[in-house]
């Protein structure tokens, strides 16, 4: 299966143990203080920390790859756009035109990439670790209403399907000598026209008929339901929690009150 | 087998989906122009990966497809639909038009042909598959037998030499199927190759001259239909089973003498064989 459909990688690592519900948290917390410094050093600092995350948690070298041909183009990508349109203060190392690029630009631009990218793992880390069912699982524990829990599942579920219909639609309209290839870009977004119109009938009637499916299995017959499978709560989850809390605080504190990380260099 | 020059043959075919998936087991095949073939076997034993290649939709992993002559990987999807066409076992895979009349003139309008002979040929296959009642409405909401033959029908308005069905019969009731046979008959008939894929084994032993059995991504049988139904240890071997008829034709095999494909042919096979004694 591609990639792109499902993530999870089975495993039995420290990360792939840690009740959902805490990784949940992890990745909030982390993500909020990524978006919260600004300071190149720590962004190197926090991505080298997700990436050690991710080696730990025993993923296979050919994701790392994967991630690493995702994410690094756009990281790059990233930095090159914000030295040339944003403007930094300080003195200016050089100007052409209407470039002018400063250290701070330089600075930023790398930290904002390496941000994007230690974002990315971070999320990353936490889909390669937690399966569908658990990961939709821990949002329903959190409070998340248990049908939006399961429209996510169902999502998640037809990621694949769907993947795989847009291929048989495709084959059976080039079967039809429909063209996809040939034309400006304009014309080619056009060919498409077909494929994505029996996308839509075939998508409204797999809703149709999986609607009526679960309301015949009884989906919201009862306000209150019970669960086959249930999450335990453990002391590492426990000891995990708290380690999490106090650092998110701490370095909260560091950044709000005294300022840390909040410079470029 | 038909002795016409052979329209598709296959070299060595070897196909592997992502992840190393072999479908296809080096496959070597000959289909004669004009020839009227089922090809029977499991699910995943390589019916609709093989053709597949015959339209250009896979590329084989190594070996070579020839079209009439053309290599498919020589030509575009779009230049083999001229001469092949292919019927998707989902209809919902090919329905996107507003109107019928309109799906089924997509195909030829990609082919580039002027506005009378689409309309021609549109209103040719609105009457031949019996849907001028939903001409003006909308395929997407019609019911599924109606949506299968739109999109066999819109196979049908591009006249390809060679016509792939994929389990053509699928939803249709007993008379929309033989209707549909029949047509495909007539098809034939005119000396179009007619290729069905299909689990239906009363269907091959009525309608295909010639039927190919496919195991584990190779050719196990091909050949005329009653020899190929005669082929008991072939057969059981790719999980196939004849129709009733055919089992009690070969139950009486030292009686009657010979495979007999549907009853019609067991009544004459049974008063031959009591004309002639024992």
């Amino acid at each position: 299966m591609s990639l792109l459909y499902d993530l999870y990688q089975p495993g039995d690592s420290w990360l792939h143990r840690l009740d959902p519900r805490v990784k949940v948290g992890l990745v909030f917390c982390g993500c909020s203080l990524l978006l919260l410094f600004r300071n190149v050093w720590l962004m190197l600092g926090a991505l080298a920390c997700v990436g050690f995350v991710l080696w730990s948690a025993g993923v296979a070298r050919e994701r790392m790859a994967w991630v690493a041909r995702m994410t690094l183009p756009t990281m790059a990508m990233i930095a090159v756009l914000w030295v040339i349109f944003y403007r930094g203060e300080g003195r200016v190392l050089f100007s052409w035109w209407f470039l002018e690029v400063t250290a701070s630009t330089i600075a930023e631009g790398l930290a904002v990439a390496l941000r994007v990218g230690a974002l990315a793992l971070l999320i990353l880390a936490w889909l390669f670790t937690t399966d569908q069912t658990t990961l939709v699982h821990s949002l329903v524990a959190l409070g998340m209403p248990y049908e939006w829990g399961l429209t996510l599942a169902m999502a998640l579920r037809y990621l694949p399907t769907m993947g795989n219909v847009f291929g048989m639609i495709s084959d059976a309209q080039q079967a039809r000598a429909l063209d996809l290839t040939k034309g400006n870009p304009l014309k080619r977004a056009r060919a498409y026209l077909p494929i994505t119109v029996a996308m839509l009938i075939t998508a409204l009637r797999t809703a149709q008929s999986l609607s009526l499916a679960l309301e015949s299995r009884a989906l919201g017959a009862r306000r209150k339901r019970t669960y086959l499978h249930r999450l335990h709560f453990r002391r590492a989850d426990l000891l995990w929690t708290i380690g999490i809390v106090l650092a998110t605080a701490a370095l909260l504190w560091a950044r709000l009150v005294w300022g840390f990380g909040a410079r470029p260099y | 087998m038909s002795t016409s020059p052979p329209c598709i043959r296959v070299e060595e075919l070897f196909f592997e989906y992502a992840g190393d998936l072999a479908a296809l087991n080096g496959v070597d095949l000959e289909i004669a122009e004009n020839a009227y073939v089922a090809i029977v076997g499991q699910n995943g034993s390589g019916k609709t990966t093989l053709v597949k290649h015959f339209i250009g939709l896979l590329r084989p992993s190594s070996g070579r497809v020839w079209v009439y002559g053309r290599e498919t990987t020589s030509v575009s999807v779009g230049e083999l639909a001229r001469t092949v066409g292919y019927a998707f076992q989902n209809p919902d895979h090919q329905i996107f038009c507003p109107t019928t009349r309109e799906e089924l003139a997509f195909g030829p309008r990609n082919l580039g042909l002027g506005a009378r002979e689409v309309a021609e040929r549109t209103e040719d296959a609105l009457t031949a598959f019996g849907l001028l009642p939903y001409a003006d409405l909308p395929p997407a909401v019609l019911g599924y037998g109606l949506r299968r033959k739109i999109s066999i029908a819109a196979v049908y308005t591009m006249r390809p030499r060679i016509l792939i069905l994929d389990e053509p019969t699928t939803g249709l009731d007993g008379r929309s199927a033989h209707e549909l046979l029949a047509l495909l008959g007539g098809l034939y008939a005119q000396g179009h190759t007619i290729l069905l894929v299909t689990h239906d084994m009363r269907l091959v032993a009525e309608y295909a001259r010639e039927t190919l059995v496919m195991h584990e991504g190779r050719v196990l049988a091909y050949g005329p239909t009653r020899q190929v139904f005669g082929l008991a240890e072939e057969l059981s071997r790719a999980q196939l089973i004849p129709p009733q008829v055919t089992r009690l034709g070969e139950a009486l095999r030292p009686y009657l003498r010979e495979t007999v494909l549907t009853v019609p042919e067991f009544c004459q096979a049974f008063v031959r064989a009591r004309e002639a004694g024992p």
